[in-house]
Order: structure tokens, then C-alpha cells, then sequence
């Protein structure tokens, strides 16, 4: 692999730039207002919570003085250091989920049609759920997992069970399939535009060279795939550890306590912006380690940033 | 600008720097740094702007209230009052009138985010009912009014007949294993952890010992595994009382309007621990009411919110009690079977077991007993 990029033009890996980029480069000028749009839409939440996590609040008014003490309470608290783990392996449980059933999904459309129209309309399709808000998308499991809700009345009616079953709503249960239903698509995408760039040969010559399916699948298509498995599993742990919607709609009274609703309760209910801001900033700085380790194992094992 | 350029008027620095001024200020402006007064710029010295809960002033209420004073008034919604205090805090200057409940106005009045009242301006002030006068803390600060009550009530316990099989009369219902995974409790930290305080017997539940919290806290831990959850809103208890996710509910008293719709709902108006009271009223922000004119538009819809026309409105649609006698003369005048249903011709019965919510001392000692509870 390192022998094919060596022969790829210095440009950037393609023989030839799409239309649009093709000719001479853009003033260096125009990437002023891109810089300034990140420096002052994107980067002013994150410096304002970071400036308040150094200050100190008595509900109604806030001390400007700099201090750590926020940060050592919130190190100090083993309730916020109880929640904050509980919130990673939830995040987790729904980044493996999510991607398993998103590899697992592609490969059957790939595999069980080879009608392109077909394929566009089953992965277009997936959309559809996204034209509603993710308040009304939660709410809608309330509607099927409920006593009175769909999976229970059919099994009741089919008498296939007595009582409503409890766990199906108000639990991590609930929480977790909410959660992989609203980032299955941020996972399916990424993996499947690394899929479609496998080249079939590969998988031909892996069973030609003596690998069964198994082997091919695991040796080629796999590793093949790993730079949208990568991507995908960035950004549903990101939106999986920052979820407040679904554990307050649907986590009942256990599954409520996510990392997200901890520091908004401290900021809303509280008005202690700058005990939420200090546990907000130290829940990114673990969501980017995390993410720092998960790029390590990807790179070291797979090379999703060197091929 | 660009043509500018092309023509060497000014140089690519000189650019880079108008075009960062440029952002620099639009980001300022969107994310609050300057001041915005555009909202006033179109506002009519008689137009008078609330942040006030949707029940107080939908098209139809605040229509008549323009009928009734000649004063425009337009409803900006909140659905809580951290929201009031939040948008209030930030600067929100194109708000004449702010509702705040009785257990919040301490932190707007510390926040400088209140005006004094000159009662001699709302004639129905005279109507008022005197225990909603002179509360030190609530209505006044420092002796001197700053907050009209205008409506009040109790939070207590709904409850499905036919779910709990016998009526219920007490607080100590919600920790009942016979309701397990059947319960719902509010969430956030003031009202469970005070419903806690006044079943584990705290003197003041709005201001708990540490004793008295811990008490508090253990008691809602004990009571988790028979919750089946903690509503945030009055459509989440509704809709989870209707299709029998919940038997028993510490709620609002809108509950009852399910009985509308067939549904087998009760009330506890009266538990033997004593429910939670509350009054909601109404301040005049300390940034408005600068002209004449504009504070007399302000003191009518003070008024108005005191009137028959307001109280009988929010007893029909939902059950509200008016904190003004005029409303009880009003609806007895129309033998409205409210005046008993409500108490208001007995309104002692009410409120006099009833703990009243008022500010709580230590928020942050709250939020973190609550926190406890949720992690537990």
C-alpha cells in the first residue's frame, strides 16, 4: 500500500483534481472569513464555558476571581465521577451497537441485491425518521415501548406474555435503542462509502489465495472498511456521551443520570454555570482522550491515516 | 469591497481587518456582548410585554385583557422559571412584566431584576386576599412590595381509582411497594426533594438542615426502585397517568382535566402531611416602566390580572384559584360549583395545612442531594 501512495502524484492522491478545485490556487485571502467564522461561531461557546469553569457562582451572581476549586470539587465528587463513568460505558455499548448493526447492514444490501436503484432507495429511506425532531423521534418510542404501547399489546394479545413487561420503557433498555436508532445513519454513512471504495478484487483474490469467507471477511473486508468505521464510531460516541433527550424522555427514574443532565441541571436548575462549565470541560477533555486512543488503535492497527 | 481591492483602494491587510471588525461585531451581537434594543424599537409606550406562562396569557386571555384595559399585551412563554431568570439575567430588556412563582422570587429580587410596586396604582390590590399580603421573602423585600400574586394552588397527589384499588388520602402513598414501578415523581431538585422533606417530617422543607437533607435524600433513594419515572413536564404526568404508566402521581392539580376525557383521575387536595403550596405572581422589571405613560399601561394589566375576568378564566380552564375575593363574589354570583370544588369561599382549608413553597435556601446543596438520588 505504502508502494502505491509513493507513486501517487505529490497533489494529494488523485491523478487528476475534480472540476472544481482544477487551475490555479485560490488567494490565500479567502480563508480569512472561514477562519473567523470558526473563530467567532464555533470556538466562543467552548471559550465562554472554559472562562466559566474558572469562576465561582452563589446562584445569583457570579465571582470573577480564578479559581480551580470547581475542578477539585468536581474530581472530589464521587457522584459526578459515578455518572461520568456510567455515561462512557453507556456511550460505549451504543458506539459498538450502532456500528455493528451499520457494518452488518451494508454488507446484507450489498450483498442480497445489485440493483443500484434498489440500494439508494433502502439507504435514502433511512432518512425519513430524521424530517422529525429528536424530541418527537423520542417520543415515539414512549408509544411502542410502553405498557400500553405496540410491542406489548401484541404480545399480550398473542398471549405470549400476561403482564406488560416493565423494562421495555423507563430504563437503560429504552434509553440505549433510542440512542443507536438516532445514530445508526452517523454510522451506516461513513461505513458504507469505505465499503463501496473496496475494490472486489481483493476480496477474489483472498479466496483464491485460500481464505474462506470468514477469513476474507475478517482479513480484507473488515480492515478495508476501518477508515468509516472509524469516522462513524467518532461521531456516535460524541453524540451518544452528549445525549440529554433520550435519558430524560425515556431513562425513568435509573437511567436519567447521564453526564449531559448532570451539568444541565447544575447550569439550569442550579444557576451554577460554573460548577456545570468545570464537569462540561472535563467531559471533553475524557471524550478526546477517548477519541485520542480509539485514532491510536485505529492507526496502529489498521493505518486508517497512512494508507 | 472586493472591487476595492481589484483597484488597490485597500490592501489585502487592510481587508483582513474591516472583514474581522466585520465578524467580530455580528459574533458580538449574536452572542449578547452588545446590547440589543431592537426589540423595543417597535414597541408602543402602551404595549406592554410579559414573560409569563402560557395558561396566563393565551391569544384569547390577552385579548380580553386589551379589551377590558385598552393596554396591548404581548406574551413572550416560559415553561419554567430558571428560564425567567435566565432570559431576565441576560439581559432580556424588552419585558415590561415577569411571572415569578412563589418559590423563586428571592433570586430575581437579589439579581437587581425587580421594581417596586406602588400598590396604590392596582385598585384591586384592595381585594386581595391578606394572606398573600406582606409575606417578607415572597410578595416583599425590605417591607416593601415588589411581587403581585395573582393565582395559587397546591401540588399534590393524582391518583387512578381503578389502578390503586382504594382511595388515597396521604404523601406517604408515593413510597407504597403495593404502586411499585407504578409511581411518578417530579424531577429536578426543588419539589422531589421537598415532597421528601415533608414525608420525612422536615420542619422547614424549603430550607432542610443537613440532617434534614440527608433524611430527604434517603428517602427518595428508597423510594427509586418503585418510581417509574420523574416527569419533566405537565404533558409527561398527563399522558403517563392516562395510559396507567402511573397509578399515583405527586403533580399539579391539571391533572384533573383528564376526567374530561373519560379517564378515572382523583385529587388529593388536602394529604394528611399537607400538600405543597404555591402562588404565582407577577413583578415589573427594573429595566422598563421609564415613562409615565408606560408604567400606567403596566399597572393596568398589573390590575387586570387581579380581576373577576382573569380568576374566572383560569378556575374554568384549569382549575386555578384567583388570589383576589372578586373572583369568588364573581363565580358564587353565577352559583359556579368552582367556589366549593376550589375552596374559595374557605380558602384556609387550603392553604392553611399546606407547606408553601418559597425560595430554598441552599440551591446547591439541593441539586447535589438530587444528583445523589439520580446516581444512587
Amino acid at each position: 500500500m505504502s508502494q502505491t501512495s509513493a507513486n501517487m502524484p505529490a497533489s494529494g492522491g488523485r491523478a487528476t483534481a475534480p472540476l472544481l478545485f482544477r487551475g490555479k490556487q485560490l488567494p490565500p485571502l479567502l480563508i480569512w472569513p472561514y477562519i473567523a467564522l470558526l473563530v467567532f461561531v464555533l470556538f466562543p461557546s467552548i471559550i465562554s464555558i472554559l472562562l466559566f469553569s474558572f469562576w465561582r457562582s452563589d446562584f445569583v451572581s457570579i465571582d470573577h476571581t480564578f479559581t480551580i476549586v470547581n475542578y477539585v470539587d468536581a474530581l472530589s465528587d464521587p457522584v459526578y465521577l459515578t455518572i461520568l463513568f456510567r455515561t462512557m460505558i453507556f456511550a460505549l455499548a451504543c458506539t459498538a451497537t450502532a456500528l455493528t448493526l451499520a457494518f452488518f447492514f451494508v454488507v446484507a444490501v450489498f450483498r442480497t441485491t445489485n440493483s443500484d436503484k434498489l440500494r439508494n432507495i433502502i439507504f435514502l429511506s433511512l432518512a425519513v425518521p430524521f424530517l422529525l425532531g429528536g424530541l418527537v423521534r423520542a417520543l415515539g418510542w414512549v408509544g411502542m415501548l410502553g405498557n400500553g404501547g405496540l410491542i406489548n399489546i401484541v404480545l399480550l394479545e398473542t398471549g405470549i406474555i400476561s403482564e406488560p413487561i416493565q423494562w421495555l420503557l423507563y430504563s437503560w433498555f429504552s434509553v440505549w435503542i433510542a440512542v443507536v436508532y438516532n445514530t445508526f445513519q452517523m454510522a451506516m454513512f461513513p461505513i458504507l462509502l469505505s465499503y463501496t471504495a473496496i475494490d472486489e478484487r481483493l476480496q477474489d483474490a483472498s479466496r483464491d489465495l485460500g481464505a474462506n469467507g470468514l477469513g476474507t471477511f475478517l482479513r480484507v473486508t473488515v480492515p478495508l472498511t476501518m477508515p468509516g468505521i472509524y469516522v462513524g464510531g467518532v461521531l456516535v460516541f460524541v453524540v451518544s456521551v452528549a445525549s440529554i433527550v433520550e435519558p430524560r424522555i425515556l431513562g425513568g427514574s435509573d437511567a436519567r443520570s447521564v453526564a449531559g443532565s448532570l451539568i444541565s441541571d447544575a447550569m439550569l436548575q442550579a444557576f451554577n454555570y460554573p460548577g456545570g462549565s468545570a464537569k462540561a470541560i472535563l467531559l471533553i477533555v475524557l471524550i478526546v482522550a477517548a477519541i485520542a486512543l480509539w485514532s491510536l488503535f485505529a492507526e496502529r492497527k489498521y493505518r486508517v491515516f497512512s494508507r | 469591497m472586493s472591487d476595492k481591492i481589484n483597484k488597490g483602494a485597500i490592501n489585502r491587510r487592510q481587508f483582513s481587518q474591516r472583514m474581522l471588525l466585520t465578524l467580530g461585531a455580528a459574533g458580538a451581537s449574536a452572542s449578547g456582548l452588545l446590547p440589543n434594543s431592537v426589540g423595543l424599537a417597535h414597541a408602543s409606550s402602551s404595549d406592554v410585554s410579559l414573560l409569563i406562562n402560557q395558561p396566563y396569557s393565551e391569544p384569547e386571555t390577552l385579548a380580553l385583557c386589551q379589551k377590558s384595559t385598552g393596554v396591548n399585551a404581548k406574551a413572550q412563554y416560559i415553561s419554567s422559571m430558571t428560564e425567567m431568570f435566565a432570559k431576565l439575567r441576560a439581559g432580556n430588556t424588552g419585558i415590561h412584566l415577569s411571572q415569578s412563582s412563589s418559590n423563586f422570587t428571592t433570586f430575581p429580587h437579589a439579581g437587581g431584576l425587580m421594581k417596586k410596586l406602588d400598590t396604590s396604582r392596582i385598585p384591586n390590590f384592595a381585594k386581595l386576599m391578606p394572606e398573600f399580603r406582606g409575606q417578607e421573602g415572597g410578595t416583599d423585600f425590605g417591607g416593601e412590595p415588589f411581587v403581585l400574586p395573582v393565582v395559587f394552588g397546591v401540588d399534590s397527589i393524582a391518583y387512578r381509582p381503578s389502578l390503586t384499588k382504594r382511595p388515597l388520602t396521604k404523601i406517604a402513598d408515593l413510597w407504597d411497594p403495593a404502586f411499585k414501578g407504578k409511581i411518578g415523581m417530579p424531577a429536578g431538585s426543588l419539589e422531589s426533594l421537598i415532597v421528601a422533606g415533608v414525608h420525612t417530617g422536615a420542619k422547614d422543607p424549603n430550607n432542610m438542615t443537613d440532617d434534614e437533607l440527608e433524611k430527604a435524600k434517603a428517602a427518595l433513594i428508597e423510594q427509586k426502585p418503585l418510581v417509574r419515572s420523574y416527569w419533566t413536564d405537565e404533558g409527561e404526568f398527563r399522558a403517563n397517568l392516562a395510559s396507567g404508566e402511573y397509578a399515583i402521581c405527586f403533580c399539579w392539580v391539571t391533572a384533573l382535566q383528564l376526567a374530561k376525557d373519560g379517564i378515572d383521575v382523583e385529587w388529593v387536595d388536602s394529604p394528611e402531611e399537607g400538600a405543597l403550596g404555591w402562588w404565582d405572581g407577577l413583578f415589573i422589571t427594573e429595566k422598563q416602566a421609564n415613562t409615565e405613560e408606560n408604567a400606567e399601561a403596566i399597572y393596568k394589566v398589573l390590575d387586570w390580572y387581579l380581576s373577576a375576568e382573569f380568576g374566572t378564566i383560569v378556575a374554568e380552564k384549569f382549575g386555578y384559584r384567583s388570589t383576589a375575593t372578586i373572583t369568588t363574589e364573581a363565580l358564587q354570583a353565577k352559583n359556579s360549583p368552582l367556589v366549593k370544588q376550589l375552596s374559595l369561599d374557605d380558602p384556609k382549608k387550603i392553604l392553611g395545612p399546606a407547606h408553601f413553597l418559597f425560595s430554598i435556601g441552599r440551591p446547591a446543596e439541593y441539586q447535589k442531594a438530587w444528583d445523589a438520588v439520580l446516581a444512587a
